[in-house]
């Protein structure tokens, strides 16, 4: 049988799969996956044109870079089989600000912050992923997609430090985290299933706590770009991350490990 | 007559701007000295914003001209904007939604000192609106208790900005209103509009005339005054028409009727004090001058290009426009910065038109 090609394309986050390549090859030995990376500001500007998906064409550096790291400028994908894009926060920071920035009067918790509606909230987290999934939807066309979001940070961000990082920290301590993450990945996957794309959500065995990835995957993380530059800052994953992503990502395809 | 002399009259001598021909014949549709401020506005001036809804394009274009418009409940870092426009923030200095009569506004001061509305909290389909400002909550809230939670938190933030400004800009927008008949509580919409139910014998319909109006700014100036000694104040009548009137006219006189009570209301108040200005955007909307109707098909609605003439008119004449094309005039297709366009205002009052006859156009 022939295995189906699988194109995983994304931001400085395709990183975590990409050195779990050998295990992923292991584990899926039915898929025949090929990386696409570009760094994230160039990634928003990287689109399809005429079948090929690549960075900004005037661009010069960004496709020499896409050249030097991925051994193409752009990427065929009408090719594939399957599409998985990781890195977009489609929305999730806007949203955890706003949750931070206001009590919303539903809930119990008042922090003395300006009361904002349970209906403002929920319109402010359907504006902000939809434009970060419009603009998704515009970068490659009609293509089927599968989207996992940029893994969320570990718990080592939550800590005051260098890698203290909000607005995800305070989630650590905020008493409707787990209600906000269950909102936020109902209408993210709504969102993404009426623009033809399906959502990937990180997985539980990788999550700490809502919005939080356990501080284990964060340790060993490595630049996309280079091959054994360690980037430890808790933003970026590992390998084992990354194979547990793409695991997920099998069993959406219905394609799950054989081992 | 003999020749080199020439009868007397009070009219030789007056400058182009007393006569029609030159005045609005054969001039711009935006005269530039239509205008002359009583009291400079620059971009220092705190200014407070409230009104119908055409004051939403007043506080936008100020905002887009750098003046330092009072915002006591702004969108905060994450909401976004069509979010935060659709719930009211940064539409006004506060989330009150339109005002669009004298006596709500009084009534609102009044609240702020602790006067208590009547009917505060309308019901629909298990939500809750609060009477007062329905339009900001566009869906609703879950409980009683979070109308007045949220409603209580609103008002201390209105009485901050009341107190910080140096001026209120106030668009008058109708004088038609809903009042709840025991105890006179006005709302700035029918009930039953949004939320609520229209019952006649709890609500009944007022029309306000010129001396009740005047009256109603007598009192909400002496209550405000009481907070902020140094308040000015800069009058606009909106040029928008009624939605729909039930004083039993025909809508078209009721509109002239409306907008002649709110220009003369206007004309008195700013005959009467140094601290109180009238800015013309009716008579700039409805100018005559203008090559194409200044309303879009619906005839109600102001075309963005005519808005931001009005807008460059007053911000021309107090220096801040951003280019200044006074000498020329404004083309008639322009639209300018921080134009809202009237079909993206929020107007509650609109809403009146699904109340029409089945069949009307």
């Amino acid at each position: 049988m022939t295995p189906a090609k699988i194109a995983v394309v994304g931001t400085s986050n395709i990183g975590a799969m990409k050195y779990a390549e050998a295990r992923i090859a292991a584990d899926h030995p039915s898929l025949d996956v090929t990386f696409y990376g570009l760094p994230g500001g160039k990634f928003d500007e990287a689109r399809l044109i005429d079948g090929q998906f690549g960075p900004d064409r005037a661009d010069t550096g960004a496709m020499k870079l896409a050249r030097r790291v991925n051994g193409t400028a752009t990427i065929d994908l009408a090719a594939f089989d399957h599409i998985l894009v990781i890195g977009d926060t489609l929305g999730m920071p806007a949203t955890l600000w706003t949750a931070i920035s206001y009590d919303i009067a539903d809930w119990p918790l008042r922090r003395d912050l300006p009361l904002l509606s349970l209906p403002g909230f929920l319109s402010a987290m359907t504006e902000s992923i939809a434009l970060r999934a419009d603009h998704l939807r515009a970068q490659f066309g009609t293509l089927p997609l599968h989207v996992a979001l940029a893994p969320y940070p570990t718990t080592a961000v939550v800590p005051p430090g260098p890698l203290h990082q909000q607005p995800y920290a305070a989630m650590a301590t905020h008493p409707h985290a787990a209600q906000i993450h269950t909102a936020f990945r109902d209408a993210l996957t709504a969102a993404l299933q009426a623009r033809g794309m399906i959502f990937v959500p990180q997985p539980d065995e990788t999550i700490a706590q809502p919005f939080l990835t356990r501080e284990p995957f964060g340790h060993g993380s490595l630049d996309f770009r280079a091959d054994g530059r360690l980037l430890n800052d808790h933003r970026h994953m590992n390998a084992d991350f990354g194979a547990s992503l793409f695991a997920a990502f099998a069993v959406a395809i219905a394609s799950p490990s054989q081992t | 007559m003999a020749d080199g002399m020439r009868a007397r009259s009070p009219y030789a001598g007056l400058p182009a701007r007393a006569f029609w021909r030159g005045g609005v014949t054969g001039t711009s549709p935006f005269p530039p000295d239509i205008y002359r401020p009583k009291f400079p506005v620059t971009r220092d001036t705190r200014v407070f914003t409230a009104g119908s809804c055409f004051a939403q394009h007043v506080g936008a274009a100020m905002k887009a001209a750098g003046i330092n418009v009072i915002d006591a409940e702004p969108a905060r870092r994450g909401l976004p904007p069509e979010t935060a426009k659709r719930f009211g923030y940064g539409v006004y200095s506060a989330r009150f939604g339109n005002i669009y009569t004298v006596r709500q506004f009084r009534q609102l001061v009044d609240e702020m000192a602790g006067a208590t509305p009547a009917l505060p909290v309308w019901e629909k389909d298990g939500r809750f609106w609060d009477a007062q400002r329905p339009g900001v909550e566009p869906d609703g809230l879950a409980s009683p208790d979070i109308v007045l939670e949220m409603r209580a938190q609103h008002l201390a933030a209105l009485a901050q900005a009341l107190s910080q400004a140096d001026l209120i800009v106030f668009t008058l927008g109708l004088t038609e209103a809903w009042k709840h008949t025991a105890t006179g509580t006005v709302y700035p919409t029918a009930p039953g509009t949004i939320a609520g139910n229209y019952d006649p014998a709890i609500f009944r319909f007022a029309n306000y005339g010129v001396a009740e109006i005047l009256d109603d700014f007598s009192a909400l100036e002496e209550a405000l005054t009481s907070l902020n000694p140094d308040l000015r104040w800069l009058l606009t009548v909106s040029p928008v028409p009624l939605a729909a009137t039930a004083s039993t006219q025909h809508v078209l006189p009721a509109t002239m009727l409306s907008k002649s009570i709110l220009r003369v209301v206007c004309d008195i108040l700013a005959a009467s004090s140094e601290r109180i200005d009238y800015f013309p955007s009716y008579e700039l909307a409805t100018s005559p001058a203008h090559a194409a109707s200044p309303f879009e098909a619906n005839l109600r609605s102001v075309r963005p290009e005519i808005v931001a003439g009005i807008m460059h008119t007053f911000l021309a004449s107090h220096g801040l426009a951003q280019d200044d094309r006074r000498e020329e005039g404004l083309p008639e297709e322009h639209g300018g910065p921080g134009v809202v366009r009237q079909d993206d205002a929020i107007c509650e009052d609109i809403l009146l038109d699904a109340f029409r006859p089945e069949g009307a156009p």
